[in-house]
């Protein structure tokens, strides 16, 4: 048996006090110091970490929300002076994708390197758009074919990145065929190209780091490759300007190239600088993107990576798809033609939680790639200043390698676990068969049609997805 | 010396010993009555808070006036005490002539809306659905009216589905004739036909992870209503005994403290398969919690932390769960079986496939589902909620032609008795209450019940200084006060839709519409 | 030199007080000082010890803004900011700072946040010069 995949993880505090959702306003001046101060019996303590912080800290202290809200305290006290508050600054923390808890859970997670875990049943809406619209399966106890995770057998997460013959030949008994270029990522995410903003002092070169350590793969754009470590070659998958050449960049596993009429001219000339390199294509999701896949998967093209927008939306004027829908239309359309299995499909876009990978991938993207996560990882919190030229709060650039590095392994290893966590109540053991398995999800609209269809008639109006 | 008749007659200590308990079954007297079980914390939280200036000048005029008891003045006492706000009917009291603050001569009250009360609960149990439940498990009545007690926020399922009720009930149905009793095994066997006077009975929480005082609650609440109780997985403490009547004995696939003399108390047999909130992942006890006497009712060691793997290792198919069920309906003859599993795709053929290896009771347990500790992942993605699947698997059965051989019970976000009349209405024939049950011994859904010492708030947690905090008796008088609430809105409902049993109301979709769907008018 | 990225001068602000958090910004720079905006769900939640600690790592002013008088959310909450202003004020004074590098402010979210920002605008020309 081959050696199991593993991400070490080790706790890393925080650099900066994280924003928590709860707080306690407190009418001290009222306070009969009684001899039964429900701020000493606080099961956590947080009262007294709060007077040590205060006591401790020297400099501007911000304020403190650790509150984990069991409401004892404010129920309990004998004079009232207490009451519970939810911290503004959470509030705004993220934006309309990355919602404050997302950002909170990835912290967590980065901080930790476990996965989160906590009592009571799920809390949230019913449904919701994009990736919450569809539940993933779970086998009861007719599926012969699992042992759960924490069983003896190897739940292998890795996939291949391009092109994979349909058939073989033989000549005279030998093969006849020479297999082309592939690589292989132990997890189905790679790296994206970071947005401008965060190009900033030590922040890519943690990622690269990161993507060295874990095998993972880097996208990086072509004039943001510098005088890189020599080591970080095979994980950095240089993404080409329109035109380039790509010359200096011929030991790369594989490189990007966007979508242009001409790029099967250019996917060749590529091809013949070294035919051992991947070339990949990019393609902007749009209502007709199906299409221009299935023709450049056609011509040759050996992978394709389809990009949505942070939120995960293709590129429509007016209800434009999600990666969930988008995947899957490629993905049939690709099936149809009877070309799926030859190409590798990398979805780009929208991908805030390990549950979104895990769906991209049921829909039919062999992998993911991700950007925001990351930066999550390393604390930043999306406030959205840098983009208006001002200091950033928790000095990013500043990031030191070796937290930095630490804190993103973190976050990959609690990734790479819920990956296990999800493909074992499914019952799947290879991250490659899950690849198009729709059969091993449910998507609202068809769960409410089989239910609620039958009895209620006609929905009034489409679900939101 | 003391005679044994003696002892009984003295009130059980206050912690009473495993055995005094297996000694003296009237130690487990317990009755349905309800009677008044004011919250244990002394600020209760309400929708409204009522702030008394210091223009007050203790004139008494709030308290002869108000109906809810918010102003109160001790006997003997010349100052008034703190509003007791959390009763505040708020401003729909404004209109009545006991309204406090116009009336108060100096002007010294204010009312509004409590912001702490906002920052409580989530979508699926609103801070409305939860002091509701506080208010039923305190008065053994119906919810007040200001409080929105039938639905959620989640947007979805239940809280989108509406009972239809008829222009007028019928003249002729009396409320006291309406049955709400189910028969749970319904197959043509020697076994039993047990029945039970509510249909629900209360979910498996194991020793282990909640409070023994929780627990027992739980047990003496399922004896007066003659209903269930679920062990969970943690064992059979000693003093269940006296409840082995009204407790199902849980095999889960940890086995912990699966012994032949704990199926033998049994009157159900319930296999765990898979739990709503975590299906398809093992249960998972924290070190923190597994503590020595958790740890010897497990037969494990202290500390480390215990893990139910997934799935049952000898279970691959409906044979071999058919064996399965045999071994246990060998080891006690009169036994009733009981399916647990979760909510996948497939979960009409897990169903059926079930009955097919000699269930009694299929109990599902769908996505939205509670639990002590899972992963927040698991929680949210994984398999379908429940309203999807009663419908599918009661049609399933139905179309099978073994619908009515068949207990069909589910769980997993049925919250309130308007949920229990939806979900009946589906397809089931009762449901499993877990999280309302917790919510009534004052559970705010804070989701810590796993990290450090436990619930902070002493329900699900093994420290034994947490576990003070509450008391049996007073766990089993909300509960039993829940229940009586429970009963009879179910029974108001029933009668509103002139059925004269809980069991003419299975499957009747006809009574419901969906918001969502043409035909359906928004409410006011 | 790193960014400077600590306030020279920090305001509490009460979200309350304005119709749309999002309305004011977060920094910004005027008369050479860095102005921070920290949002606060009451200011009854401000406290002596955080508007020292300001001082501490070199602001020159803190102003708090809050809801004007009987309109807190939480009955008393600008009343008490007010009074541990006050008490915030006496402590600068008894070491030898000057008083009015503390500085409260009310404001409704009825009126315009424009205002708001003027009110701002001018309370930090004071405190520059300070």
């Amino acid at each position: 048996m081959p050696e199991k995949y593993h991400i070490h993880t080790h706790p890393e505090a925080p650099r900066f006090r994280i924003e928590g959702k709860l707080g306690i306003v407190d009418w001290r001046e009222d306070c009969a110091s009684c001899q039964n101060c429900v701020k000493k019996g606080c099961v956590y303590d947080i009262y007294k970490e709060e007077t040590t912080a205060l006591h401790e800290e020297r400099g501007y202290l911000d304020y403190i929300y650790k509150c984990k809200g069991c409401l004892t305290c404010v129920q309990n006290c004998t004079k009232n002076i207490l009451t519970r508050v939810v911290n503004t600054e959470y509030e705004r923390l993220g934006d309309d994708y990355y919602k404050p808890e997302i950002l909170l859970t990835t912290w967590f997670q980065a901080e930790t390197g476990s996965i989160p875990v906590s009592g009571c049943g799920y809390g949230g809406p019913f449904s919701g758009p994009g990736f919450d619209s569809m539940w993933t399966d779970m086998s009861e106890i007719v599926r012969p074919t699992r042992d759960g995770i924490h069983g003896r057998e190897y739940i292998n997460t890795s996939v291949d990145i391009g092109r994979k013959l349909n058939h073989l030949s033989f000549n005279d008994g030998e093969l006849d065929v020479k297999s082309p270029p592939i690589i292989s990522s132990p997890l189905p995410l790679m790296f994206a190209e970071l947005p401008v903003n965060w190009l900033r002092g030590s922040v890519p070169g943690i990622l690269a780091n990161v993507a060295k350590n874990l095998g993972l793969f880097s996208i990086v754009r072509e004039n943001e490759i510098g005088d890189q470590d020599a080591s970080m070659v095979n994980t950095v998958i240089p993404l080409l300007n329109n035109g380039s050449n790509g010359d200096s960049f011929v030991d790369s596993p594989m490189v990007i190239i966007p979508d242009s009429p001409d790029v099967l001219n250019t996917v060749e000339s590529l091809k013949n600088a070294k035919a051992e390199r991947i070339v990949a294509v990019r393609v902007m999701a749009s209502p007709s993107v199906a299409g221009r896949v299935v023709s450049l998967v056609g011509a040759g093209v050996e992978v394709v990576n389809l990009v949505h927008d942070r939120s995960g939306r293709e590129d429509a004027p007016d209800s434009p798809r999600h990666v969930r829908d988008v995947v899957r239309d490629v993905h049939g359309a690709l099936l149809k033609a009877g070309t799926r299995d030859e190409m590798t499909l990398i979805s780009s876009g929208g991908i805030a939680l390990p549950e979104h990978m895990t769906k991209a991938v049921i829909c039919g993207a062999d992998l993911v790639t991700i950007d925001i996560p990351l930066l999550l990882a390393i604390e930043c919190r999306l406030c959205g200043e840098c983009e208006h030229g001002n200091p950033c709060s928790i000095r990013l650039e500043e990031t030191e390698k070796e937290y930095g590095t630490q804190r993103v392994t973190n976050l990959m290893g609690t990734w790479h676990n819920q990956l296990l966590e999800m493909m074992g109540a499914m019952g799947i053991r290879e991250a490659r068969r899950l690849r198009g398995e729709t059969g091993r999800c449910m998507f609202v609209e068809d769960l409410e049609k089989q239910a609620f269809g039958r009895l209620f008639g006609k929905r009034k109006t489409d679900y939101v997805i | 010396m003391e005679t044994p008749q003696q002892v009984l007659d003295v009130p059980p200590p206050v912690s009473q010993s495993g055995k005094d308990f297996a000694d003296h079954p009237d130690f487990a007297r317990v009755d349905r009555e309800v009677r008044l079980a004011l919250p244990r914390y002394r600020n209760e939280l309400g929708k409204y808070s009522i702030h008394r200036s210091s223009a007050c000048i203790s004139c008494g005029k709030c308290v002869e006036i108000c109906p809810n008891n918010v102003h109160r003045r001790p006997e003997g006492y010349r100052n008034l005490m703190r509003p007791f706000d959390y009763l505040c009917s708020g401003y729909d009291c404004e209109k009545t002539d006991h309204f406090c603050v116009k009336a108060c001569p100096q002007g010294a009250l204010s009312l509004s809306e409590n912001p702490a009360f906002k920052t409580l609960g989530d979508r699926r149990w609103t801070p409305d659905l939860l002091a509701s439940c506080w208010m039923m498990a305190e008065t053994g009545h119906a919810p007040p009216s200001h409080l929105e007690s039938e639905i959620g926020a989640s947007e979805g399922g239940f809280d989108r589905l509406r009972i239809r009720f008829p222009g007028a009930p019928p003249s002729d149905l009396r409320k006291e004739d309406i049955s709400t009793e189910i028969v749970l095994n319904k197959r043509d066997d020697d076994r039993p036909k047990v029945k039970i006077d509510v249909p629900w009975y209360g979910g498996g929480m194991s020793f282990g992870s909640t409070n023994i005082r929780v627990q027992l609650g739980k047990a003496r609440a399922a004896k007066a209503w003659n209903t269930f109780s679920c062990t969970g997985e943690g064992g059979y403490p000693d003093r269940f005994v006296p409840y082995k009547d009204h407790m199902i004995t849980q095999v889960a696939t940890g086995l912990f403290g699966v012994r032949e003399e704990t199926i033998q108390h049994a009157r159900i047999v319930e296999f765990k398969y898979a739990q709503g909130a975590k299906p398809g992942l093992g249960g998972h006890l924290l070190g923190d919690k597994n503590t020595p006497t958790v740890a010897a009712m497990r037969e494990a060691v202290v500390g480390t932390s215990l893990f139910s793997p997934f799935p049952f290792h000898s279970v691959y198919s409906i044979e071999d769960h058919k064996k399965h069920l045999d071994w246990i309906g060998h080891v006690n003859r009169s036994t009733l079986l009981s399916t647990k599993v979760s909510t996948p795709d497939d979960v009409e053929m897990v169903a059926v496939g079930s009955y097919c290896a000699g269930t009694h009771i299929v109990h599902l347990d769908g996505c939205y589902g509670g639990t002590g500790a899972a992963p927040d992942i698991a929680k949210k993605n994984i398999a379908m909620p429940i309203e999807y699947a009663i419908s599918n698997v009661h049609q399933f059965l139905v179309d099978e032609g073994v619908r009515d051989e068949v207990a069909l019970i589910v769980s997993g976000g049925v919250r309130t008795p308007w949920d229990i009349v939806k979900a009946i209405a589906l397809g089931a024939d009762g449901i499993v209450t877990g999280t309302a049950e917790v919510v009534a011994t004052s559970c705010i859904r804070c989701g810590r019940c796993e990290s450090g010492r436990g619930c902070p708030r002493g329900i699900c947690t093994t420290d034994a200084e947490l576990h003070q905090v509450l008391s049996t008796d007073w766990c089993t008088q909300r509960l039993v006060n829940m229940y009586n609430a429970w009963r009879e809105i179910l029974v108001d409902i029933l009668w509103r839709l002139g059925l004269d049993s809980v069991t003419a109301l299975r499957g009747r979709t006809d009574l419901l519409t969906h918001l969502d769907y043409e035909g359906a008018e928004e409410d006011s | 030199m790193a960014v400077k990225t600590t306030p020279d001068i920090l305001v509490c602000l009460c979200e309350n007080c304005v119709a749309d958090s999002g309305t004011l910004p977060r920094q910004w720079d005027q008369d050479g000082c860095h102005i921070v905006v920290r949002m606060l769900p009451c200011t009854g939640r401000t406290d002596i010890q955080y508007l020292l600690h300001a001082f501490e790592d070199g602001a020159r002013g803190v102003c708090v803004v809050a809801c004007p008088e009987g309109d807190c959310t939480l009955f008393e909450g600008n009343y008490r900011a007010q009074v541990r202003v006050h008490l915030a004020k006496k402590l600068l004074k008894e070491i030898g700072m000057k008083e009015n590098q503390v500085a409260m402010l009310h404001h409704s979210p009825k009126d315009s946040t424009d205002e708001l920002k003027e009110k701002l605008r001018e309370m930090v020309e004071e405190m520059s010069g300070l």
